[in-house]
């Protein structure tokens, strides 16, 4: 048959209907899945822990059932762990938006069990996860380019979060914002289409109701504005001390011998039952509680005990490898915290001021700056889950306070940060190359020379010798180790009488992954000792060549 | 075989393969529906569980104050309004709210939500007289 090119544009005009009626399609289930999934977590919950728990159940439940999670995670879901927003966020730049169909479905399982049964984490990144794992295998299933297939993952995630928080607008910037990195991406129109259709489906059954009543707060006297900044500043310190918290007790779970990854959930969850004995106010996503700090129904010293043992637990619960989310957390430590400022401010300070639950608000969003780091989605985040416009400005200042201090003292981001000690190095907004500059990928060496780390370190310092750069790569291809210089090895072989091995004196050095621009390449090379290892984004232990001053003069003038 | 007799797909197997598509499409949105009417059941059962609790909290706040053990009453009359409210009560809600206010007349929280369900009830003599307190 003859194909007329009127013929290919009707089709591809086609592709693109079929793309947009997809949208709609898995907005809606995205959407859908979010709203089973907090009611399944209510179900479970409730059937376990009843209306007032008995002390032994508080501590049972929580460890017999994290037993169960921890095989399921160990053996059957084993890349399901955590909140899932950073899995999609690697899932979206680094594996073409492929996320295999057991994952969301393990997410399900897993997110339901941990969370019902008491584990201190949130349900809404569990839910971006699961949208954007049944996104991503409907297109596979559906044969779509691997372009839109990945295009699907951002907006299966935005279908979800706005039906996980009832949050239209929220749920597209945190897709453009968090998920995809760029606030202008082409990807705005499906994202706000999944959306909106999410959010309508999700308001059809569960109604239009708020995530939480509040009464209309709003700033009673300009001074009021120091106070917000002073708890701004309060909230930036509570995201620093759970961001660096997290990551130094995930480390130290890390360390444990590989065989105890399977119990390793149920270690959390005996801490966790303990916690519960002690308050269990802090139990699984807490909103309930959120909702008291908010209308003002807390003392202050309540909600600052909340606010530590929410802090503690939620760093247990995650670190210990169950899976759950840390928006939910880092909402609820802030509303302790903020209430708690909250009181003390009206008490003491010389203006008229607020209610305590104002404070509540804000502290939420403070915290979701600090500890998600996306500002725009916090402060619409917090606007639209309480519905209430009357706040925005404190919102704003408090909000930029505690980004700025949190981005001052954990440059990276917690989400990167995760992925970070799981080999996995995302590419930021400030080191991505534009779609036309020459990368480390275009200059590098793709034969590079290693050092065997089993080599002992007299015979390296012979080799060393005949070499022109001072600094060599440890390691093979598929697992570099980092590099050693020229002056480490003549030290030691001189010390030591040079017996030991090479690996030995391995330190982890600095790196470039092959899409960094050229301008990134040139500032590492000069921190370097004169080798950079270009290794993957994937695996940051995987070679994929050098690059010297030498290469970087003879290959970029071509 | 060889792969190279293999003909290139022209625009008819294209044509095809958009027909698949869209009844693949069909499917998907079946499942869609399914899974709405299957969460909207879910859903009910959930409300229906929350209302239980609610009325249970309630009834726990009356014992409590039976035995004279006021701030237990509270908090859970709270719990009990909170709960009704999510649910989507309003009338038990408000209830529930008259009841904090009968212990505590000046409670903020209470005079609150007790508007706001007033409100949606469509008494706005009441809402007006709760807003105003």
């Amino acid at each position: 048959m003859n194909a007329s090119p009127s013929t290919a544009q009707q089709l591809r005009v086609r592709e693109h209907h079929l793309f947009l009626v997809l949208t709609i399609v898995i907005g809606i289930i995205a959407g859908l899945t979010a709203v089973l999934f907090s009611v399944a977590i209510a179900q479970v919950s409730h059937r376990l822990f009843g209306l007032a728990p008995s002390p032994a159940r508080l501590l049972a439940v929580p460890l017999l059932v994290s037993i169960v999670t921890g095989i399921l995670l160990a053996k059957v879901f084993p890349d399901v762990r955590g909140s899932g927003v950073p899995q999609t966020e690697a899932a979206y730049h680094l594996a073409g938006g492929a996320i295999p169909a057991r994952v969301p479905i393990g997410k399900f399982i897993t997110g339901v069990l941990c969370i019902g049964s008491g584990h201190s984490m949130g349900r809404e990144g569990p839910s971006v996860q699961i949208g954007a794992g049944l996104a991503s295998v409907a297109g596979r299933w559906l044969g779509l380019s691997p372009q839109r297939i990945r295009d699907l993952v951002p907006v299966g995630a935005a279908g979800a979060l706005a039906a996980a928080f009832n949050t239209p607008v929220a749920a597209v910037l945190f897709a453009l914002e968090e998920i995809i990195g760029d606030m202008n991406a082409p990807l705005i129109g499906s994202t706000v289409v999944a959306s909106v259709a999410s959010v309508i489906v999700e308001r059809s059954i569960l109604g239009n109701e708020p995530l939480f009543h509040v009464p209309t707060y709003r700033l009673v006297h300009p001074a009021e504005l120091a106070a917000y900044a002073v708890l701004g500043i309060i909230g930036g310190i509570a995201s620093l001390l759970f961001c660096k918290g997290l990551l130094a007790t995930r480390t130290l779970f890390r360390r444990l011998p590989p065989a105890t990854q399977i119990l390793q959930p149920a270690i959390g969850g005996l801490i966790i039952g303990a916690i519960l004995l002690y308050s269990p106010a802090i139990m699984g996503v807490g909103y309930d509680w959120v909702d008291q700090a908010l209308n003002g129904g807390l003392l202050w010293k309540t909600m600052l005990v909340l606010c530590v043992l929410k802090l503690v637990a939620t760093i247990v619960s995650y670190a210990s490898g169950n899976a759950g989310g840390i928006f939910a957390p880092s909402l609820y430590i802030g509303a302790m915290a903020g209430g708690a400022v909250g009181v003390i401010v009206h008490r003491f300070a010389p203006f008229p001021t607020g209610d305590p639950g104002a404070y509540a608000l804000v502290g939420m969003g403070t915290l979701f700056a600090g500890i998600i780091r996306a500002p725009m989605t916090s402060v619409f985040m917090i606007f639209e889950i309480t519905q209430d416009y009357q706040i925005l400005v404190p919102l704003m200042v408090a909000n930029l306070l505690s980004f700025v201090i949190s981005r001052r003292f954990q440059p990276i981001p917690v989400y990167h940060a995760l992925l970070l000690q799981d080999g996995i190095h995302l590419p930021s907004p400030a080191t991505r190359a534009p779609n036309t500059a020459r990368t480390a990928g275009h200059i590098m060496d793709a034969e590079a020379e290693l050092v065997s780390p089993d080599l002992s370190i007299e015979a390296a310092w012979q080799w060393a010798q005949d070499q022109r750069w001072p600094t060599y790569l440890v390691g093979t291809r598929d697992h570099l180790l980092g590099t050693v210089t020229r002056e480490q090895l003549r030290d030691a072989s001189a010390l030591a009488g040079g017996s030991a091995l090479v690996s030995s004196l391995v330190s982890e050095g600095i790196h470039v992954h092959p899409d960094h621009p050229l301008d990134v390449v040139i500032d590492r090379l000069s921190q370097s000792g004169g080798v950079l290892p270009v290794v993957s984004r994937a695996d940051v232990h995987r070679l994929e060549g050098m690059i010297t001053a030498d290469t970087l003069v003879r290959r970029s003038s071509r | 075989v060889s792969l190279e007799n293999v003909p290139s797909p022209n625009e008819t197997a294209r044509t095809a393969f958009l027909h698949r598509e869209i009844l693949q499409l069909a499917v998907l949105i079946v499942a869609a529906v399914l899974l709405f009417f299957g969460t909207r059941a879910v859903a009910a059962s959930n409300r229906r569980m929350r209302l239980r609790d609610a009325a249970e909290w309630s009834e726990r706040g009356e014992r409590a104050l039976a035995a004279a053990r006021l701030d237990e009453g509270l908090y859970d009359f709270r719990r009990a309004a909170a709960l009704f409210r999510q649910a989507g009560d309003c009338g038990n809600a408000l209830d529930q709210f008259q009841r904090v206010l009968r212990l505590r007349p000046q409670d903020a929280a209470a005079l609150a939500g007790a508007g706001a369900c007033a409100f949606q009830l469509g008494q706005y003599d009441l809402a007006r007289r709760y807003q105003t307190r």
